[in-house]
């Protein structure tokens, strides 16, 4: 094998394209992600924002320390702490039953779970409050006195987070699950302990570093929640962090100074968080994890299975089927009545739609944004993946901790960055501005999918290449490429939903020009035009799964 | 500070400063350049869709030149034009907003261009100031309340019935934060000896919601009984037959001005000069009241539709009232009562 290593590296025009690869794959990762970071920095010590007369100032940060910025810190953290433990529970029983146990509709809830996992928050929470709001259907159709639903509540926002945030726990659980050695649990079984036992004396110390960083994970994902806690926060006076700064930020006069030390310090929350979270996948992933397959059988759940049946159709109905209805329902009436039968019918809403020159453009967006967009940012993610753990040439590491550094940034800190930074470059008010945006923010959705899979290639496919008288990059072509191939339909599948369904760093950077659907429903919904709002989510719901369908149908050549 | 600004309002117009544009054949040339750009970025903050709808109006007569509208809510228009404007990144070519004494600034610093729009001639010149912005219609606040939770008879119907204990967690409002439409009315309110009401309605138990718009919704859907809110949409909700009822205080009806300019630098300045125009024309006028369902500020338009007019009204304008401090103080008192700061 030496033999081929020199090889390789004896060729040296392809060292010189590499080196010249991975430079440039450097510099556009720093500037994408450390320019908006510098611009939030800076204004954290400024009394004003970007282009009127400041003077350097240390208030902002002192302000930190007032008791509603405090206080409002303190709601972030217990929604999220109770957010991310019940999804991560949600997530780990769901996987479970569909990986571990003979469960009768697996393909449905998996697809089922998918359909949760595209629906964006802000739909979600537009539904829940049309459904679950003081006036709402729940509350209309019981008139039960004492059983008053109220989604403008802590207890609301957590509630809609969850259902939200379980589906990504699921994915997160589903790759540890299915490699997970099940013989193990077999070997539970035989030694004649029940299935609850085996769950709590095997799966679960198994599973536990792979739950414990599910959790960080989504705690991180709550933290940064921005549309949820607005739809259903604000009215109910319970501010997180990021209704903070949209609210500091978005109105006159804003305080950006103090904006800025609330994003930075919001960063700092959920940096923390995922700094922990990759240090227990270093340490703990090997042992649980192996390369051989194995067969699973599954768990027969016996009387227990109309329990497990009512607990997913429960889940998928909360989350899915009923918010969809109340959406359908919505966008086609006049105004908002409860009792179907009296409701103002109309096919107004979906008729605005194609009447609206800005929302049709918006279509065309999104596909340039996300289609388009999602290429670049898969692009660079594989080029980050494979220096990072494959080539690791001189300063890899500094690579791996700017690409990670977005999961800890909330998107509407990222995109007070961008604006900030951004609205002095030539190229703002074009799409490109979304398009680096989304790339920055979901950077690690690319490198964190495709890094996985290339750990698991095993080297000495690559060295039989160089062998053969390929260098790195032919290799990389012709043998790391197709290999990825799943990697990167998936990851491509992961990032157009991302950038899809983004609205908090999109809210603060957009132009009439450059508006992308979320942002087109999202005005409808602040304009309280609800009926249009619904329409669009359905109409573009539709779209979307067909389009996405059709891309993870069709075969990728590389 | 408010006198000068007083003074500043008071001004008269410098005739050396102005480009007078009112020659016919001179606007004739505008309006053929205007053509040749065919293209306009409209800025404003009508809510969807009865922005498209009033545009679809101008499309009608200037069939040439294609509008390209970006609708935001007031407080965040003049966020993103302070940022953009200074940086050389605004694209604006004719803008829309309510009222804000920024606007000044705006226009002191040069952003905002001088010059006189043919059909200006017949508007009251306090909806003309300074040739730079243009008064196009009036946005009123009022009292709404839910036709299937409260009877007519119980309804508040003066400002003061807004804070009776009766209707705790039951009121709702935009939030000063977000809309100076809304600090207007509290500026009225305190005015009329009103003090504490941050305090008040907190304990009161108001709900905050995304815009007069928001509320009118939760108002519809019955999670409020009672508003306080700025009046479009409201009025387009009437229109459509929901059941809600809107009332303008016999003591006082806070109102603000929607002024309409032209950016000093902007892509298409001609195509922005006929749409500001034609926005203060007899058509236009009347396209934007029916839209909006709000008075429009040209004499002769006669009163909107769904709702009185505002001769037999004591309005009160922004711009008698409404100073940059007094805003300042009410939302930071606000954010600091609920809160956020």
């Amino acid at each position: 094998m030496s033999g081929a290593r020199s090889s390789a590296f004896s060729d040296r025009s392809g060292a010189w394209l590499i080196n010249a690869i991975f430079i440039a794959t450097f510099l556009i990762t720093a500037f994408l992600i450390v320019t908006p970071l510098a611009a939030l920095l800076h204004g954290s010590f400024q009394t004003g924002s970007p282009g009127t007369k400041t003077v350097f100032t240390l208030q902002n940060w002192a302000d930190l320390g007032s008791g509603n910025i405090i206080h409002t810190l303190l709601t972030t953290c217990f929604i999220s702490i109770v957010t991310a433990v019940f999804s991560t529970v949600g997530g780990a029983g769901l996987t479970w039953l569909v990986y571990r146990s003979d469960f009768r509709f697996k393909r449905g809830l998996v697809a089922a779970v998918g359909l949760s996992f595209f629906f964006p928050g802000f739909i979600l929470a537009m539904a829940w409050v049309i459904l679950a709001s003081p006036g709402g259907i729940f509350n209309d159709l019981l008139d039960i006195e004492w059983l008053q639903f109220d989604i403008y509540s802590i207890t609301g926002i957590i509630w809609i987070q969850i259902l939200h945030i379980i589906p990504f726990a699921f994915f997160t659980l589903r790759g540890p699950m299915i490699s997970m050695d099940s013989s193990l649990e077999e070997a539970g079984y035989a030694s004649g302990a029940n299935p609850w036992a085996v769950i709590r004396r095997v799966t679960l110390p198994l599973m536990i570093f792979p739950l414990l960083s599910s959790l960080l994970l989504c705690f991180v994902l709550s933290v940064e929640q921005f549309a949820i806690p607005a739809m259903v926060g604000i009215p109910g006076h319970v501010n997180t962090l990021a209704t903070e700064l949209y609210l500091l930020t978005s109105f006159s006069p804003p305080n950006t100074g103090l904006a800025a030390a609330v994003g930075l310090a919001m960063s700092a929350v959920t940096g923390l968080s995922i700094f922990l979270q990759r240090q227990i996948v270093r340490r703990h992933s090997a042992p649980t994890v192996t390369g051989r397959g194995y067969r699973v059988r599954p768990l027969a759940l016996g009387r227990w299975r109309f329990l497990a049946d009512g607990i997913c159709l429960f889940y998928v109905a909360m989350s899915f089927i009923i918010p969809a209805l109340a959406l359908i329902y919505t966008s086609g009436i006049k105004f908002f009545v409860a009792n179907p039968f009296e409701a103002a019918w109309t096919w107004r809403n979906y008729v605005q739609i194609w009447q609206s020159p800005g929302t049709i453009r918006s279509f065309w967006n999104t596909l340039v944004v996300a289609g388009g967009g999602a290429v670049l940012g898969l692009t660079l993610g594989t080029l980050i993946a494979w220096f990072t753990h494959r080539l690791k040439p001189r300063g890899y590491r500094t690579l791996d901790a700017l690409a990670s550094l977005p999961f800890g940034i909330p998107g509407i800190v990222i995109g007070l960055g961008f604006l900030w930074s951004y609205v002095y470059l030539p190229i703002y008010g074009t799409l490109l501005v979304l398009v680096f945006c989304y790339v920055a923010r979901f950077l690690p959705y690319a490198t964190e999918t495709i890094g996985a899979q290339i750990v698991q290639l095993d080297k000495s496919l690559e060295e039989a290449a160089w062998a053969s008288g390929a260098n790195r990059l032919a290799s990389f072509r012709r043998i790391i490429l197709p290999l990825l191939r799943p990697a990167l339909q998936s990851g491509y599948f992961l990032l157009f939903i991302a950038y899809f369904r983004e609205i908090a760093a999109a809210a603060l950077i957009y132009t009439a020009s450059t508006q992308v659907l979320s942002i087109s429903i999202w005005a409808f919904f602040e304009n309280a035009n609800w009926g249009v709002a619904s329409a669009l989510s359905i109409v573009t719901t539709v779209i979307t799964v067909a389009l996405m369908a059709t891309v993870m149908r069709a075969p990728l050549k590389v | 500070m408010p006198l000068a600004r007083r003074a500043l309002l008071a001004t008269p117009f410098i005739a050396a400063a102005s480009r007078a544009i009112a020659q016919p054949a001179e606007w004739d040339k505008v309006i053929e350049t205007a053509n040749k750009q065919g293209h306009l970025n409209l800025t404003h903050n009508i809510p969807p869709p009865l922005g498209d709808q009033w545009v679809a109006e101008f499309n009608k007569e200037f069939p040439k030149i294609a509008v390209e509208a970006t609708r935001l809510g007031s407080s965040e228009l003049m966020q993103r034009f302070n940022t953009e404007y200074p940086a050389g990144a605004s694209q604006t070519d004719a803008c829309l907003t309510l009222w804000d004494d920024t606007l000044l600034t705006w226009a002191s610093n040069g952003w905002v261009k001088t010059w006189k729009p043919p059909e200006s001639a017949a508007f009251d010149p306090k909806y003309v100031i300074h040739d730079q912005l243009f008064v196009i219609q009036v946005i009123r606040s009022s009292l709404a309340s839910s036709k299937t939770k409260v009877k007519e008879a119980d309804a508040p119907k003066e400002w003061t019935d807004f804070f009776n204990p009766k209707w705790k967690d039951k009121i709702g409002m935009d939030p000063p934060w977000r809309s100076v439409a809304v600090q207007q009315m509290l500026a009225v309110w305190h005015e009329q000896g009103m003090k504490d009401v941050a305090q008040r309605l907190k304990e009161n138990g108001v709900r905050f919601f995304n815009g007069s718009a928001g509320v009118v919704q939760a108002l519809i859907r019955g999670d409020i009984w009672v508003a306080a809110v700025i009046e479009p949409p409201v009025v387009n909700a009437i229109g459509d037959g929901a059941p809600v009822r809107v009332f303008y205080p016999a003591s006082a009806v806070p109102a603000i001005g929607t002024p309409a300019f032209v950016p000093a630098k902007s892509p298409n300045p001609e195509a922005g000069m006929v749409f500001l125009n034609w926005s203060m024309g007899a058509k236009g006028q009347q396209a934007l009241q029916d839209v909006m369902g709000s008075p429009v500020t040209r004499p002769g338009i006669g009163d909107p539709k769904l709702v009185p007019g505002i001769a037999h009204q004591k309005v009160i304008l922004s711009t008698e009232l409404l100073n940059p401090e007094k805003q300042k103080a009410i939302v930071d008192e606000w954010r600091q009562v609920f809160g956020l700061q």
